[in-house]
């Protein structure tokens, strides 16, 4: 990823030499426009001008004087023979001067009514040839010998002649490309001070972020409290998606600590009975030998379990395979027969079908004579346990229902958490039991669940959604 | 000695309570925290032994309980041992505390301790005049002569000695040494100062006709 930093930079910059450039060729049409029009409008004011000065029947002589006045020293004008001078084609006198050089620029030319050319100002002949002849009259742009010029050409019906005035094309690119320019060069020399302006402004914007980052960063690892630091809209979602994440890593910790807090009691309440229990019977109590080797019994199955937990953690996925759950169900049921009859407990089972499902056998072994050793064990003696596979739409179900004291409502979604026990039962268990359960269930994609059913006992549902009866 | 046991695991409790009464304690244990505050109420109780991982309330509840209502010692027993949470159970009042796994003679010497301690004395013999009791070693002297004394004699001894001149009522003391609702015989209180008598000194327990029995100072402190 690129720094935002980088590219507002770069592409604001872009984005101002591009309004330069804009900016400078709007200029210079506006400019070309508005000056032609002042130009046109100064051609017409002096047409006017001179119109109001010819005389209504012109003699050789105002041709003649009017040659002589347009004499600009290194060009003169012409005189043509329609004039009535025939002697001289040119006129200069002594004492013709440029009054500005720029004057070249501008020039006038005289027409009779036939078209024939009368007097015709500077640059606007040669010696072999003269600017075409007007036709109508108007603005208008005329090439001559490689030039440009704009010109306005009229006819004075009072003294029944062409005139044509006109200025050549370059002076007012000239002009026009001055004011373009002299708009371009202050914005050329402020560029470098628009730029320094724009780092700062974007290091400025940018800055929360860095503040934000730098709060992050300079956190305590044992601080979990939210972020407080003010942030500008924009970083709203990150600020609360940050706290968001610092409120679920906080609550893993604390199960985390609340795990080990609970296993240290699991491992150490056995550990401190078999101690006090071995005491006694050192004092002479003749039945504490038992108790302590109950003590014994505990914690190797809290032990064991826990190395299960550990195991099933480590989300291994070896000997994956598509096995029958209908095999396997007999042989669990088989193993935990002994322990029913001890107790005058009733174990049944209920016609159970072939359903086939991706699984580790040992795993699913694991978990369902978890689901059974915790049915016979909250069953009181003489109790009963059912067990039940069936399908429906819903997918296939594995059914474990016994007839002992079930878990009081509020406690059922709490069950499942690691050393969670239903609080008022005498039997001990470690309580980890059904977090292995839940642990293997959702491995083997299975769903576990618990209800209590309306007559008394808990029922327990193992449910595939998506697996399929052979 | 009447100790309140708090202790939810049946098996751990179970053989605490051997232990304590091995050592002359009357024992009552709860597995629950609401009950044994119920009997707190009721019964005089010389020092409690309390559980924090209760199952129907935290045990640092039922300590700041106990210490709204009196100066009970109590000893907390517990898994956790985080130090965060030693402090929170030394803050929330206990007298002590020992971590499971423990040493019975340990749990045992620290609660001598922290009886002793709410009686304020720093020793752990009583030297009443001619009369010196060692709660440790349940060695009991009268003018420098060692006596044998029954777990029960020294356990009333004990008790009278606690309050020297108080008189403590016939149901107090019946209920300090055996615990409540134990089957006694009727007479057997008398039977215990009957031979107290006999092997200290006839004046040493007075009786006080139809409420109970003290620990008469004159007769211990002059011979």
């Amino acid at each position: 990823m690129n720094s935002i930093r980088r590219y507002l930079f770069r592409t604001l910059a872009l984005s101002l030499a591009l309004i330069t450039v804009l900016s400078v060729t709007a200029t210079y049409l506006i400019t070309n426009h508005e000056l032609e029009e002042i130009l046109d409008a100064q051609l017409s004011l002096t047409a006017r001008e001179i119109m109001s000065f010819l005389p209504d029947q012109p003699t050789p002589l105002d041709y003649r004087r009017l040659a002589e006045r347009l004499d600009q020293g290194d060009a003169s004008a012409r005189l043509y023979p329609a004039s009535g001078i025939t002697s001289q084609t040119s006129v200069h006198l002594p004492s013709a001067r440029l009054y500005h050089h720029e004057e070249r620029k501008l020039t006038i030319g005289l027409w009779d009514n036939q078209a024939r050319p009368l007097v015709v100002g500077p640059r606007w002949h040669s010696s072999d040839e003269s600017i075409a002849a007007p036709q109508s009259e108007g603005f208008s742009w005329i090439e001559y010998q490689g030039k440009r010029w704009r010109s306005l050409t009229v006819f004075d019906a009072q003294s029944d002649l062409w005139l044509r005035l006109g200025i050549e094309y370059h002076f007012l690119e000239e002009i026009v490309e001055r004011v373009a320019l002299n708009h371009l060069w202050p914005m050329l020399l402020l560029l470098p001070l628009a730029l320094a302006m724009m780092l700062y402004l974007i290091r400025r914007g940018l800055d929360p972020i860095h503040q934000l980052s730098r709060q992050v960063h300079d956190r305590n690892a044992d601080d979990l409290s939210r972020i407080t630091l003010p942030v500008p809209q924009e970083l709203h979602d990150l600020r609360s998606a940050l706290n968001e994440f610092i409120v679920r890593l906080d609550k893993t910790l604390e199960r985390e600590r609340r795990f080990t807090a609970d296993a240290a009691h699991e491992l150490r309440t056995p550990l401190a009975a078999m101690k006090i229990h071995l005491d006694n019977a050192e004092a002479g109590e003749r039945d504490a030998l038992p108790k302590a080797q109950r003590g014994i019994a505990r914690l190797q199955r809290v032990v064991d379990q826990l190395l299960t937990l550990a195991r099933v953690d480590r989300k291994q996925f070896a000997d994956w395979q598509h096995l029958d759950l209908r095999p396997l169900l007999f042989e669990l049921v088989a193993e935990s027969w002994p322990l029913a009859e001890a107790r005058q407990q009733q174990l049944h089972m209920h016609d159970i079908p072939s359903v086939y499902i991706d699984g580790n056998a040992v795993e699913l072994g694991i978990l369902i004579r978890n689901l059974l050793d915790n049915a016979l064990r909250y069953t009181p003696d003489g109790g009963r346990i059912d067990v039940a596979l069936h399908q429906d739409n819903s997918g296939t179900t594995l059914t474990i229902q016994d007839s002992g004291p079930g878990i009081p409502e509020d406690q059922l979604t709490t069950v499942t958490e690691r050393f969670r026990r239903a609080s008022d039962q005498s039997t001990t268990g470690s309580g980890l039991g059904l977090s292995i359960a839940m642990a293997l269930a959702a491995r083997h994609g299975a769903i576990l669940s618990l209800t209590n059913a309306e007559r008394g006992g808990l029922i327990v549902r193992l449910t595939w959604p998506s697996a399929q009866m052979s | 000695m009447r100790a309140l046991l708090v202790e939810d695991d049946p098996l751990l409790g179970d053989g605490l309570k051997t232990a304590l009464e091995r050592e002359g304690y009357a024992v009552d244990w709860f597995q629950q925290g609401g009950n044994a505050l119920e009997a707190l109420k009721r019964e005089p109780f010389s020092v409690m032994v309390l559980d924090l991982g209760l199952p129907d309330m935290d045990g640092l509840d039922v300590l700041s309980e106990v210490r709204r209502s009196g100066s009970l010692p109590v000893l907390i027993l517990t898994a956790r041992d985080a130090i965060d949470q030693r402090i929170r159970g030394l803050d929330a009042g206990a007298d002590d505390y020992v971590l499971k796994p423990f040493e019975l003679q340990e749990l045992l010497a620290r609660l001598r301790v922290i009886r002793r301690r709410a009686a304020g004395r720093a020793s752990q013999t009583i030297h009443l005049g001619r009369l010196s009791i060692d709660e440790a070693s349940h060695q009991v002297t009268w003018q420098g002569q060692a006596v044998e004394l029954s777990r029960r004699e020294f356990a009333l001894l004990a008790e009278l000695a606690h309050q020297p001149g108080q008189v403590l009522s016939r149901p107090r003391l019946e209920s300090l040494l055996y615990g409540w609702g134990a089957e006694l015989e009727s007479n057997a209180l008398e039977v215990h100062v009957h031979h107290l008598r006999k092997k200290l000194d006839r004046s040493l327990i007075t009786t006080v006709r139809g409420i109970g029995y003290r620990l008469n100072i004159e007769a211990v402190e002059t011979p």
